[in-house]
């Protein structure tokens, strides 16, 4: 047992006897009950989200429906365009036509590890035997 | 004779004038620890923002006061204990939630509503700390405030310190921070522990894109069934969805912006600088802390570890099948929870993304905390 050295009182006590008290055991499992139900009546909102915009704008304005890519002369400035038609010119080479141009959804962004990965390749040391 | 007398006389009054004369060795080991966290912060960079103005403030906290000249923030009518009203009265912290909610992106947990539970579950770190700390012979308000630093949320240990036990809030605010600074270092054992090398692996789905509609109408609407459950949590979740509705609605964008820039620097400085110095060793150096630090990280592997099993428990019944790892981001240190996910998924498959699924658990992990928080407030306070 650790001791407090000014007063020699024990640093650590141990005790089980609050547990059994009102704001022991009891307390806590409230706590968790209250975090939990909260969350999950915020969960059970969310759910319903959707389906309420729905009904109270219309159904043709569902909102859970992914919107599709807006036609990229409205959603970009020309210069936008340009850039990347410049480089999908320079990465392709051969004759090609953009079709469509959009944001990228969380799951795509490998593109950007694809970037890194490129770059880092660039630095990697090669064998002058060969 | 009397002439050296009494210059002997003014030196000795100008040693008692300086610093030196009421210099501890507790001083100089808070010095130290001041000096270590400007070290974390400048060449590690661990949490700069943060441990840079608490480093300081430690600094600026033991140095002794002349005789006669009181300084400190326990010191009645000084600048730093004006500045230090901010944090004993629980004013910084909300102001701080309103620019963490004018900052947040709900958009990746209303995506993906199921992973809001994992938030909840790392809150039961903090009720598990709680009840360990009452064994500990803490009082229920001392236990509540060092279970609370659990929820990894500096802000939140500081407001609930500060309601429930003032005496222990420079310990718990610096013990909070502390281990938010070392989410990388604490959770990625854990997280490695109670998962399988497959489980690690599982590729999650890409989320679905969540409509303006959508953005605008949850802040209100969450906030309106937290506080109805959580009345003790109104300070932290109002501020918090507030700030979050002036980012999504878009008609208030400067006061979005303020909030999330120039407000919350400003009042990130004075609180950290100010929890800094409160840390005087008189009052930081006791057997307490040292217990509320030993508290404090168990509380924040406790909560990392709920979360982890409790992602597992919940693939017992999913069909898709999520990430255990997600589990860990329930705490909420945002977004440094979430990069920590994401990096240890990325150590097994450099292909798999995680940080924004992670970020569902952690932005849920906020409101979590802040709901334990009212919890305790509302049951502890006398």
């Amino acid at each position: 047992m650790l001791w407090a050295q000014e007063n020699s009182l024990p640093l650590v006590e141990f005790t089980l006897a609050p547990l059994w008290e009102e704001h022991g055991i009891p307390l806590a499992l409230m706590g968790i009950f209250v975090v939990f139900v909260a969350l999950a009546l915020v969960l059970l909102f969310i759910r319903l989200l959707p389906r309420l915009l729905a009904w109270v704008t219309g159904p043709t304005s569902a909102p859970s429906l992914p919107s599709p890519p807006a036609p990229a002369n409205e959603a970009l400035p020309e210069e936008i365009l340009v850039v990347i038609a410049a480089a999908v010119a320079v990465t392709l080479g051969a004759p090609h036509r953009i079709v469509s141009i959009r944001g990228l959804t969380p799951g795509e962004f490998g593109w950007s590890l694809e970037g890194r990965m490129q770059h880092h390749q660039s630095h990697r040391f090669r064998n002058r035997n060969h | 004779m009397s002439l050296i007398d009494d210059l002997m006389t003014k030196v000795s009054q100008l040693y008692e004038a300086t610093a030196l004369a009421g210099m501890e060795s507790g001083n100089l080991i808070m010095i130290a620890i001041g000096i270590g966290f400007i070290y974390l912060a400048i060449a590690r960079h661990y949490e700069p923002l943060l441990l840079v103005p608490i480093g300081f403030g430690v600094i600026v906290g033991n140095i002794p006061s002349a005789a006669g000249m009181s300084l400190s923030v326990y010191d009645d009518g000084t600048v730093l204990r004006y500045l230090y009203f901010g944090v004993e009265k629980g004013i910084y912290p909300p102001l701080i939630f309103l620019g963490i909610g004018a900052m947040t992106d709900f958009s990746t947990m209303l995506s993906n509503p199921k992973l809001i539970l994992l938030g909840a579950a790392a809150q039961v770190g903090v009720f598990l700390t709680y009840l360990g700390a009452l064994t500990l012979a803490f009082t229920p308000q001392e236990a509540g405030a060092i279970g609370i630093i659990g929820g990894a949320d500096g802000p939140t240990a500081i407001f609930l310190s500060s309601r429930l036990a003032p005496e222990l809030l420079g310990a718990i605010a610096i013990a909070a921070y502390s281990y938010m600074a070392l989410v990388p270092v604490i959770q990625p054992p854990i997280m490695r522990l109670l998962t399988t090398r497959d489980e690690r692996r599982i590729r999650m789905q890409p989320s679905r894109q969540v409509s303006r509609q959508e953005r605008i109408v949850f802040p209100v609407a969450a906030f309106l069934i937290c506080a109805t459950l959580a009345p003790g949590a109104i300070v932290l979740i109002g501020m918090l969805f507030f700030g979050n509705l002036m980012k999504e609605c878009t008609v208030t964008d400067r006061l979005a912006l303020t909030a999330r820039s120039a407000m919350i620097d400003v009042v990130t400085i004075l609180l950290g600088f100010c929890v800094g110095a409160s840390t005087n060793a008189q009052h930081f150096l006791q057997a307490k802390s040292i217990l509320i630090f030993g508290l404090g990280a168990i509380s924040f592997a406790v909560a990392t570890a709920c979360g982890v099993l409790f992602a597992k428990l919940m693939n017992l019944f999913l069909t898709e099948k999520i990430n255990p790892l997600v589990g860990a981001a329930g705490v909420s240190a945002v977004p440094d929870s979430a990069r920590v996910v994401h990096v240890v998924g990325q150590q097994e498959d450099p292909q798999n993304f995680l940080l924004m699924h992670a970020m569902a658990p952690n932005v849920a992990g906020v409101i979590g905390s802040a709901i334990a928080a009212g919890v305790l407030w509302s049951q502890l306070t006398n």
